[in-house]
């Protein structure tokens, strides 16, 4: 049979359909807007794609993925370092420093402990948090890992394996959502935000 | 509360019907396969959520159709009435799974604020079966029932079921590769222990509750006299701290056979509703007419019980009771059925019922997926 798709169109298709939530017809029609799209733009995607294998690196401090290792965040002077912030993903971070609020640093885990998928804390960065927790300095480990089951418990195992070394061990608080209704909440958050209340 | 009125679209046999419905009795009538089943199916489904015996909401939907939708309208005491509505979707080829609409009075609402908003007890054929079949059939009646009047139950067994997951992949890990630490584990026991108190108290306090009204039904419709329902919990005690310390204790005794075995084997998952002569297991020696007999008693109570809890009584689903029922039974069940409750039942023939039930019963005739 002959080939009815060009092989360089039918591989950008096999490779796109690879990406997480990119269905077949998905693929087929990012591919046919790649090829569609002027020289610049698609070199403009493909030289994204090399870079972010190239000029990425993770930080040996935080691990959280940068361009430099340590990190901006890691090696700045306006920087906190005795107050440690633990997060799930480099994400997280993102949205702690769009708060503006937080002057410490980071520790990225890259995942929370989830035995059904394999995950066991020693597929986390939790031998080095100790490690560094132990070393340098910190006062405060401020848990932020997700208010799930599985961030739970990531955040009661290093609290755990950290609480006997005079750190002060904080989670962040759970309650509602800003700009919500209390109406609208689910049982569980109401009931948290009632356990979390705090005096006026 | 009663209910005023079903409205089908393309579920099971009907293609589009609206059955309004009377107060007390209503008795559908017509032949096997005439669709009488699948109303009591359509209200179930919008009380409960669950069918009482399609296992995917596909089975639900009229062959050649896509989306089927079951309503049903409720009038409360003080008049107010309300149509509650679940739309159920069959996946198709390629597609993406839909999941259910629930709404009320048009408006989109979410599941927990439509199920449980009519409280029903049905008995259907199947459910002669409970007493012999695994535990798991009767830890899922008592679970529907309590989940019934206590939201949180619900949601503490959605909870309960991932801590098990993770448990049990924990355990499996350790005894495939190498031995779990117990600083990995303590979480998972702790999760463990504090849902395992909630769900058991909770079955276990139902259960109690139940017994009185359990064995006044079942005298009253002739069971042996010792019959007798209990929770068979593996630890005991009504105060949660002392619960809570039961299920640590049992943890801790288990901890080698669970990590051998790989799974968990202390939890509510392993616990039982029990009816018993004596001290013999009713299914063990009892015949389905007794195992009937013993359920529908089981049922009658957890109406008295839903009353209590909600004040209003429970419509009652009653599908093809009576015909398996000697003269004398069909009586006492007729009997024992509050007069200020709706119920919904099917027979194949009027006669089938009992004279004072069709004294009042409004008998509505069913032909091939058309009522009345």
């Amino acid at each position: 049979m002959p080939q009815a798709l060009a092989r360089p169109l039918a591989r950008l298709i096999d490779e796109l359909s690879k990406l997480p939530g990119v269905g077949p017809k998905t693929a087929q029609r990012l591919a046919y807007h790649i090829l569609r799209a002027s020289p610049n733009d698609a070199e403009a995607l493909a030289a994204a794609v090399r870079s972010v294998k190239t000029d990425l690196r993770y930080c040996s401090v935080c691990f959280n993925i940068a361009e430099a290792d340590p990190c901006a965040i890691c090696s700045s002077d306006e920087r906190d370092r005795r107050v440690v912030c633990v997060v799930e993903e480099p994400l997280d971070v993102l949205a702690i420093e769009r708060t503006g609020q937080f002057k410490g640093v980071y520790h990225v885990l890259h995942g929370a402990i989830s035995p059904v998928n394999g995950v066991r804390p020693d597929d986390l960065r939790i031998a080095e948090l100790v490690q560094r927790a132990r070393t340098a300095g910190v006062e405060e480990l401020i848990l932020a890992t997700n208010p799930n089951l599985e961030g739970d418990a990531t955040a009661m195992y290093i609290g755990q394996l950290i609480s006997q070394n005079g750190i002060r061990v904080t989670r962040l608080a759970r309650g509602l959502p800003m700009g919500g209704d209390l109406e609208y909440a689910d049982e569980v958050t109401v009931s948290r935000a009632l356990e979390g209340r705090r005096g006026l | 509360m009663r209910l005023t009125a079903i409205a089908l679209e393309d579920f099971r046999s009907y293609s589009s019907a609206t059955i309004a419905l009377a107060p007390g009795l209503t008795a559908f009538i017509g032949p096997n396969g005439a669709g009488k089943t699948n109303l009591l199916e359509a209200v179930h489904v919008v009380a409960r959520g669950d069918s009482s015996r399609a296992g995917d909401d596909a089975e639900m939907i009229r062959w050649g159709a896509s989306v089927a939708r079951v309503a049903v309208e409720t009038a409360s005491e003080d008049g107010a009435s309300r149509w509650l509505e679940v739309t159920l979707f069959a996946p198709a080829p390629e597609a993406r799974r839909r999941s259910r609409r629930y709404a009320a009075d048009g408006a989109p609402k979410r599941a927990d604020d439509v199920l449980g908003a009519v409280t029903v007890v049905a008995f259907f054929p199947q459910d002669t079966d409970l007493l012999a079949s695994a535990p798991a059939a009767r830890r899922r009646y008592l679970d529907a029932m309590v989940a019934q009047i206590d939201r949180a139950h619900r949601s503490d067994l959605r909870a309960y079921a991932r801590v098990l997951e993770q448990r049990n992949a924990l355990l499996r890990a350790g005894r495939d590769e190498e031995p779990i630490p117990e600083s990995e584990i303590a979480f998972w026991d702790s999760e463990l222990v504090r849902l395992a108190t909630e769900i058991s108290l909770r079955r276990e306090r139902a259960v109690a509750e139940l017994r009185p009204a359990f064995r006044e039904g079942a005298a009253r419709l002739g069971a042996d006299a010792g019959i007798d329902v209990a929770y068979a919990g593996q630890v005991a005690g009504s105060d949660p701290d002392a619960r809570a310390d039961g299920y640590r204790r049992l943890l801790a005794e288990k901890r080698d056979r669970e990590r051998w075995q790989g799974t968990t084997l202390v939890g509510p998952h392993r616990e039982d509703l029990a009816v018993a002569l004596g001290e013999r297991p009713l299914p063990t020696f009892a015949s389905r007419g007794e195992q009937r007999t013993a359920v529908l008693a089981l049922k009658l109570a957890e109406a008295q019980w839903l009353r209590a809890h909600t004040g209003t009584p429970p419509v009652f689903l009653l599908d093809d009771v009576l015909s398996e029922l000697d003269t004398a039974r069909r009586e006492a069940l007729a009997g024992a059925l509050p007069d200020d409750a709706q119920a919904l039942l099917t027979a194949a023939i009027p006669t089938s019922l009992p004279e004072r039930m069709r004294e009042r019963a409004t008998l509505v005739p069913v032909a091939l997926g058309a009522v009345g």
